[in-house]
């Protein structure tokens, strides 16, 4: 009896074990997929998408629409399907799933702070593109975990109808003039204020952080963009975390919003990433390519980013730009620069 | 049980005999307790287990250093505007809602439907457009009021500081003053009026009859309510962080939130903490509604006595409390509308004349527009209709049981299912995630069931205090007559109780319909791509910034939402009036 019992057990375990592989495709082939460079590759990732069908992809927004549109288009045997959550979210959710073995990601089109920790934790997979070239060498991972594809920066915008462009501020010293005092507002969400801060400490150090303190800037909990909103309803009339691409998609509707870089300015940076266990890896690696590609980029550029390929030269091409999660001790940095910000802008008062 | 009956074969008993027993109570309430046990500790052994670690994931031990650091968060100020604000806030919501009740209710003050639909109205919309909306009317700046006021008494900010503790129990005491409303409403609609016009007889006024008999009779409900609203303030933060942080106070929660955003990964530990130190608050107060409602009896105000619920005439106080009857819902509607003003703008600016030209419907139709609106609707729907129906089944029966039968377990349920008031959305999310990740033996992961089930958890409560409220303004008697005419008790519990209950029962369910298909925290996590909710539209749209169409998107679903409450009260007190 006992014997039949560990035989069927063994034979429900081997089953098991069967399904679940079966259900991962062949994650050993992944490497092999996403760092493939021989003169086939286009055909080889092709003929593999074709008999995969489809990938799924973790992402923020739909913002991308336009663009997975075009990709569809262009790959019709493929079909994206979409998880969409903020980038903390997605990094936690995709840690629980692979702790778990629910390894169904392909793709991530994520804001490049959702995508430090899941690389740390080993679930994305270095790859190698032909578009690589072509892109500033800042945007590629240097390990190549990923490739920003989309990027926007944070700087000072205000209200030109109650301030005069010739008036405002335009560099970060220019903050610290007592007429701007208790007249200025940021965004409190925390990737924003914090990327500002560390902008701040690495060009000008934490003491001018600390005086920049004094000036009872307002904290609001919304995004930047809600914030550019407020700008233009003349509520908030000058506020240092702004990004660009906020400001001239607002302009062109008519509204009343300037813009400055004040020097090297933090890049809100969205990079494509494939999963290490990608049960779909050719067309994960289609999917990249595409991003990656002049095509996608001036799409984006539609769209309001900004692109850090060089052929693809945008407005932003002449601003300094910081790319903080690039950093050797990003993580350990960016704790320094919550604690400055929270000490400095948030408790000051407590 | 004598011989005989013991020398009757098991079988002879029969189902119905078993069905009866298991109904008469004890054993129900256990067998509840053990259902809810299975679906509430999970998360809950999580959230003291968070509570308890300390340090990152990788060199973590256990100790009381999150509790401590909770503690200190320095300062009186903190505590005491954390006390003030949601004592505050909980106050200007029962005063609202209550007096707005009781005057739809019992009187014939005019602009009563308004009340009610501007009631729904109010809590479909999400609370970031509620919040933009009262900046764009009481910011110091441009918020409309501000600069109106500005003409009369002059000045350059203000005169209204909305960034203020004031500002924030305003607007986060208008959150849940339609709750409030929702909730009172229908005890106050089915109560007998033969007490309020005893009171007339003996002489007493209109203020009198309301302070010495409506009031009273009305104890547990409004204590009920205060409760849900006191906790809910207590543990918010969206308010304090929109409202509050510009003026640069900060309560609890925001102190917890910020400890939160220290790390480059947001560290549930204190906000655990708080969230088991908030327990206490849950169950102290419950223990004390429990020897409240002791007497079941003495509060109930629908009797076996024929009735027809007749109107307070008001007479010469008629058109003044109608006029602040519908001051409640101009101030509902008030930030709604200058954020319908904004959906119909391509830019965001302060309301004038000269924009009547550019009003267009642009911000709608490029709602319309995104494939994922109508799916998103479709899933949220179904989620909310099997959420508000599980969640008001669980705690229609419990409540009925716990109202009804003396047993020593029914405390102990009303606290499992209410404990989940507590728990952050997030650390909730979490654990079920966690939860079906482990046990795919339950394949729900990435399934709008899964969705379902986290709903389940955090609105039990609500519907827990709506079902309370509701089943303890029945008189015993009237099923007592339907058990001696034969009925049983399944029986008695549809064809009596539940009709008698209805609309507090249509109340809950909406209630739980509304949130579940709004909730953020949850369903965004929680969606898989099979599965994406109209709230990943919502963030989708507030992330980048669109609050124009996020203004839009919020109208439409207000309008449904209207619609649906609408029906749905005046069928259930259709259906309940023929009951009774």
């Amino acid at each position: 009896m006992v014997t039949y019992l560990t035989r069927w057990l063994h034979m429900v375990a081997l089953a098991c074990a069967l399904g679940i592989g079966q259900a991962n495709g062949q994650p050993a082939n992944v490497e092999a997929v996403a760092n493939y460079a021989g003169a086939d590759r286009q055909k080889v990732l092709e003929d593999g998408a074709r008999r995969e069908g489809g990938l799924l992809l973790y992402t923020t927004g739909t913002q991308i629409k336009p663009l997975l549109d075009r990709f569809e288009q262009k790959y019709p045997y493929l079909k994206v399907e979409l998880a969409r959550a903020s980038s903390a979210d997605t990094a936690r959710k995709v840690i629980e799933e692979y702790r778990a073995g629910f390894e169904k990601v392909d793709a991530f089109e994520l804001a490049s702070h959702g995508l430090v920790v899941p690389r740390d934790e080993n679930i994305l997979m270095p790859f190698r593109s032909p578009e690589f070239e072509a892109f500033v060498p800042d945007a590629i991972e240097p390990k190549q975990h990923w490739v920003v594809v989309r990027e926007s920066y944070t700087g000072i915008g205000f209200n030109n109808k109650l301030l005069p462009p010739d008036k405002a501020p335009k560099t970060y010293q220019a903050l610290l003039d007592p007429q701007w005092k208790g007249r200025m507002a940021i965004s409190g969400l925390t990737t924003t204020a914090v990327n500002w801060v560390g902008s701040m400490v690495i060009a000008h150090g934490a003491d001018f952080v600390r005086r920049l303190g004094q000036q009872n800037i307002r904290i609001y909990n919304l995004t930047g963009r809600a914030l550019a909103n407020l700008m233009s309803a003349g509520e908030v009339i000058l506020s240092p975390t702004i990004y660009n691409s906020h400001v001239a998609a607002s302009a062109d509707k008519g509204a009343p919003l300037g813009w400055f870089a004040p020097g090297p300015v933090p890049v809100t940076d969205t990079g494509v990433a494939i999963a290490r266990k990608a049960p779909h890896p050719h067309a994960a690696m289609l999917f990249a390519d595409f991003l990656m590609s002049k095509e996608a980029q001036f799409l984006y550029q539609e769209l309001g980013y900004d692109s850090a390929r060089r052929d693809v030269a945008g407005p932003g091409a002449q601003v300094e730009r910081l790319y903080l999660t690039n950093r050797p001790n990003f993580i350990r940095d960016y704790e320094d620069w919550a604690k400055l910000y929270q000490d400095t802008f948030v408790r000051r008062r407590m | 049980m004598s011989d005989a009956a013991l020398a009757i074969p098991p079988w002879r008993l029969g189902i119905a005999h078993l069905r009866d027993r298991l109904w008469s109570g004890e054993a129900a309430i256990l067998l509840l307790l053990a259902v809810v046990l299975i679906v509430v500790l999970p998360p809950f052994a999580f959230l003291v287990q968070a509570s308890l670690t300390v340090g990152t994931a990788a060199q973590s031990h256990i100790g009381f250093d999150n509790f401590i650091s909770v503690l200190a968060h320095n300062g009186a100020a903190l505590w005491t505007n954390t006390i003030i604000y949601a004592l505050g806030s909980s106050s200007v919501a029962i005063g609202l809602g209550v007096s707005s009740a009781w005057l739809v209710a019992r009187t014939d003050a005019p602009f009563r439907q308004t009340a009610m639909v501007a009631a729904f109205l109010s809590m479909a919309v999400p609370v970031i457009v509620k919040s933009i909306g009262w900046i764009m009317l009481l910011g110091p700046n441009s918020g409309l009021i501000n600069v109106m006021l500005r003409v009369v008494v002059g000045g350059e900010e203000g005169p209204i500081q909305l960034y203020s503790l004031g500002g924030m129990i305003f607007v986060e005491g208008m959150l849940w003053m339609p709750v409030v409303f929702l909730l009172t409403l229908p005890v106050l609609g089915a109560m007998d009026p033969s007490l309020e016009e005893a009171a007339a007889t003996s002489g007493a006024d209109l203020r009198h009859t309301f302070q010495r008999v409506t009031l009273p009779l009305m104890r547990p409900s409004i204590f009920a309510v205060f409760l849900l609203a006191f906790i809910r303030a207590l543990e918010s933060f969206e308010v304090p962080l929109l409202i509050g942080a510009p003026g640069d106070l900060q309560t609890l929660t925001t102190a917890i939130y910020q400890s939160m955003h220290t790390g480059f990964l947001p560290k549930y530990g204190e906000a655990s903490a708080f969230a088991v130190l908030l327990l206490g608050v849950v169950v102290v107060p419950l223990a004390y509604y429990y020897r409240l409602t002791k007497q079941a009896d003495r509060f109930a105000t629908i009797t076996g006595k024929g009735f027809r619920p007749r109107r307070l005439k008001l007479g010469l106080w008629r058109m003044p409390l109608g006029l602040w009857l519908l001051s409640i819902p101009l101030s509902l509607a008030a930030p709604v509308l200058i954020m319908v003003w904004a959906s119909l703008l391509p830019v965001y600016k302060p309301p004038q004349f000269s924009d009547f030209a550019q009003l267009s419907f642009a911000n709608y139709r490029s709602v319309w527009g995104r494939g994922d609106t109508l799916a998103g609707f479709a899933n949220s729907a179904l989620i909310g209709f099997w959420s508000a129906t599980i969640v008001v089944t669980l705690t229609f029966t419990a409540a009925w049981l716990i109202v009804r039968y003396r047993s020593t377990a029914r405390w102990a349920l009303d606290v499992m299912i209410s404990m989940p008031l507590v728990f952050p959305g997030i650390v909730l999310g979490i654990t079920i995630l966690i939860e079906f990740l482990a046990l795919p033996t339950i394949p729900i992961y990435g399934t709008i069931w899964i969705l379902i089930f986290a709903f389940l958890i955090r609105f039990m409560p609500y519907g827990m205090r709506f079902c309370h409220a509701g089943i303890l303004a029945i008189h015993r008697e009237l099923e007592e007559c339907g058990r001696t005419c034969g009925a049983s008790a399944l029986t008695v519990l549809r064809r009596i109780v539940l009709p008698l209950a209805l609309p507090s029962v249509a109340a809950a369910w909406l209630y739980v319909f509304l949130h579940s298909v709004r909730d953020l925290s949850l369903a965004v996590l929680l969606a898989g791509p099979g599965s994406q909710v109209i709230a990943s539209v919502i963030l989708d749209l507030w992330n980048n910034g669109e609050v124009p169409e996020l203004a839009a998107l919020a109208v439409v679903l207000a309008i449904g939402v209207t619609a649906l409450g609408v029906v749905l009260m005046w069928l259930s007190r259709r259906t309940g009036s023929v009951a009774s």
